[in-house]
């Protein structure tokens, strides 16, 4: 029932924002004029429609991101087995930074930072690069915060790369680079959500199937052995999965933090259950929201907050939480 | 003990009084005063003894106040806190290209010893000179390679008066800096008045103020006193804000000049003005010209626009041809330009159909 209620206000709210983000923001429209838009009707003025297909794109990304980072943060954190794992934490997110990096300093973009198959291929390559380190680590290395350690290694090797390719770069890769790096789900057209929405919707899905062995991992790799888990079939769907979630994502939005270590935490902590059949779609709903408030935030402050500060300042909170748990737990 | 320590009491406190510096190694020089007209952010003061030059800000601006004082008579003694300068300018380090400009002008580009983003140079004047001087990067990042500015121990550093400057260092390491804020002029007749500064440190104060009055001169005749009914809007977005020039701030004022009225010009403040995206797609709508300054690689379409964004198709100036384009990455808007301001003035005046004969330096009707 827990599981069911959670879902079910965190889509009244994923809604009502939603919603929101669409219907307000400067300049202000006729509420009647947006929901008519919405519904397909023809606005008087053409202006309007694209202001609203603008605003309708920006929550959908935000939408899908959020859910996206989440659901890559959740399987990191039962594969390593590490509460405070996630994209950002394990250095998966600066692994697709490095791609990108590489791509629009190294002057091989096609165009703009949206849109440019370059890029969203290197941010993908760069996640599922760092995560494939850190599973080849993870023979090794036994201890969870070492591995934290260990990715976090990763994000000052990749970020001290970036640093030496802004030396060679040009003026305007580099206010590119920038730009992209502070955080946005602003300028993503349809034509490209058309293509990343269904990726982010099969991969989650794709996750649901593997929910029974991602169970048995929490208990351990020997105990989901003994259920007859395929640990190495769940590690390549965890390299491929997270490390596609996570790239393209931050391809397209430049790095957002702590969405994928806080929002897979709270949602444990408020449906106290370690069922991924429900863990997976509340903390994509969770993401989701999240997100879209975030983004709801950044419109009203005259978009002059980044992303990922309105991210930090929600999720710093709970990681914080989650180690003084942790440590409350160990003693 | 007690007895000396009388005694050393009071030589120690005749040690620590300042001594007024002596200028040994200045000679004396013979100068024509030449004065400030319309520039409101520097100031040139004659003595007797030596000239002061001030540079400050202007109303509104966040406050800051800088000085150099020119010594022309080497036997006057200044107090040691005093910055004082020869007047001998063989060694510069600019923190702006801009700054590149003026020296240009003046014919003294080889002085310069280092610049702050020389890769980014695009004054093809410069950097022609600079294959032979060759100065050196002084800025790493967002940060001045100080070792690097001990190392040329320049003259003078023309430095910004915020941001990166870190003046207080190059006071501390001995090093003579000026802050300059040209760009803070809300018009360019104003700005390009700095040139007179350059002109006192070169000893080319003549030069440097028949260049300004001749160009004023230029410009006072073309510009209009009238508008021509059309209002515009400015640039880019950068992300998802718009930041438009403030109503008084000296691009404006350039195009006021044209005939034309800015479409923001009842908003308040010195600053950029921000504006939302969505904002000024709506105004972008109404507006009849759109002047574009920015850097795009290639040559840069209408269609190149509405790629970047297709509410751009919808905008009064994309249907009617009446967007003004300069690609700062192929024209030298702020290092000519800034020199040229008559030539700035006779583009949209030829854009927007008031001027006949001329052909376009920096502005583009874009299509």
């Amino acid at each position: 029932m827990r599981p069911l209620l959670l879902g079910i206000v965190l889509l009244i709210c994923l809604g009502f924002f939603s919603m929101a983000n669409i219907a307000f923001g400067e300049p202000e429209l006729p509420l009647s004029e947006v929901l008519g838009i919405l519904i397909g009707y023809e606005s008087s003025e053409p202006m309007y429609s694209l202001i609203v297909s603008h605003r309708l794109n920006r929550t959908l990304l935000a939408l899908f991101a959020g859910g996206a980072l989440s659901t890559a943060g959740l399987i990191l954190q039962v594969y390593f087995r590490n509460p405070l794992a996630g994209p950002g934490v394990l250095g998966v997110t600066s692994g697709a930074s490095l791609g990108v990096a590489v791509v629009v300093l190294g002057g091989l973009s096609l165009g703009t930072v949206q849109g440019d198959v370059m890029i969203v291929l290197a941010g993908i390559i760069g996640a599922m690069g760092i995560i494939a380190l850190l599973l080849l680590a993870s023979k090794y290395i036994r201890n969870n915060i070492s591995l934290l350690v260990l990715g976090l290694m990763f994000s000052y090797f990749t970020s001290a790369f970036v640093n030496t390719l802004f030396l060679g770069a040009s003026e305007m890769s580099t206010r590119k680079y920038v730009m992209w790096g502070l955080g946005s789900f602003e300028g993503v057209p349809m034509s490209q959500l058309v293509i990343i929405i269904p990726i982010v919707l099969a991969l989650t899905f794709m996750l649901l199937a593997f929910s029974k062995s991602l169970n048995g991992m929490v208990l351990g790799e020997s105990y989901a052995r003994s259920m007859g888990v395929s640990t190495r079939g769940l590690k390549w769907a965890v390299i491929l999965v997270a490390g596609i979630l996570a790239g393209l994502i931050t391809a397209y939005c430049g790095p957002i933090g702590f969405v994928g270590v806080a929002v897979p935490q709270l949602i444990r902590l408020g449906v106290k259950s370690t069922q991924h059949v429900h863990l997976i779609p509340l903390a994509f709903i969770g993401g989701a929201f999240l997100c879209v408030l975030a983004d709801f935030i950044v419109r009203y402050s005259g978009n002059q907050l980044p992303v990922n500060a309105v991210t930090a300042l929600a999720g710093a909170p709970i990681v914080i939480y989650i180690i003084f748990r942790l440590n409350k737990r160990s003693v | 003990m007690k007895v000396l320590m009388y005694l050393l009491i009071p030589l120690i406190g005749i040690g620590c009084i300042r001594h007024a510096e002596v200028n040994d190694e200045v000679e004396g020089f013979d100068y024509q005063e030449i004065g400030v007209s319309e520039a409101q952010g520097f100031e040139i003061n004659y003595s007797d003894n030596y000239i002061t030059l001030i540079t400050k800000s202007i109303d509104g601006n966040t406050f800051f106040r800088d000085s150099l004082v020119i010594i022309t008579n080497p036997t006057f003694k200044f107090d040691k806190e005093v910055k004082t300068f020869s007047g001998n300018t063989e060694s510069v380090v600019v923190q702006s290209s801009t700054h590149l400009s003026f020296i240009q002008a003046l014919n003294t580009l080889e002085t310069v010893a280092g610049v702050c983003g020389l890769k980014y140079v695009v004054n093809q004047e410069a950097n022609e000179v600079f294959v032979n001087s060759q100065p050196k990067e002084i800025c790493n990042a967002d940060q001045m390679a100080k070792e690097v500015l001990i190392g040329l121990n320049p003259d003078i550093i023309f430095s910004y008066p915020f941001g990166t400057s870190g003046v207080e260092t190059y006071e501390e390491v001995g090093l003579r800096s000026l802050m300059i804020a040209e760009y803070l002029e809300t018009d360019v007749i104003s700005r390009l008045e700095w040139i007179k500064l350059f002109g006192i440190l070169y000893k080319k104060e003549n030069e440097a103020n028949s260049y300004f009055e001749s160009v004023k001169s230029e410009y006072e005749n073309l510009k209009l006193d009238s508008t021509i009914g059309f209002n515009f809007i400015m640039n880019l977005p950068f992300e998802d804000n718009w930041y438009m020039p403030a109503p008084n701030s000296l691009i404006v004022n350039l195009f006021k000049d044209a005939g034309l009225n800015y479409y923001y010009e009842d908003r308040a403040g010195t600053e950029n003005i921000l504006v939302s995206q969505e904002q000024v797609w709506l105004d972008g709508s109404k507006s009849d010209v759109w002047i574009i300054i920015a850097q795009r690689e290639g040559d840069f379409t209408k269609q190149d626009l509405m790629n970047e964004n297709p509410a751009y198709g919808e905008f009064k100036s994309f249907k009617t041809d009446q967007i003004y384009f300069c690609n700062t990455l192929k024209k030298d808007y702020f290092g000519q330009g800034i020199l040229e301001p008559q030539v700035l003035l006779k583009d949209i005046l030829f854009l927007n159909g008031t001027l006949k004969d001329h052909s376009p330096v920096y502005f583009e009707r874009l299509k």
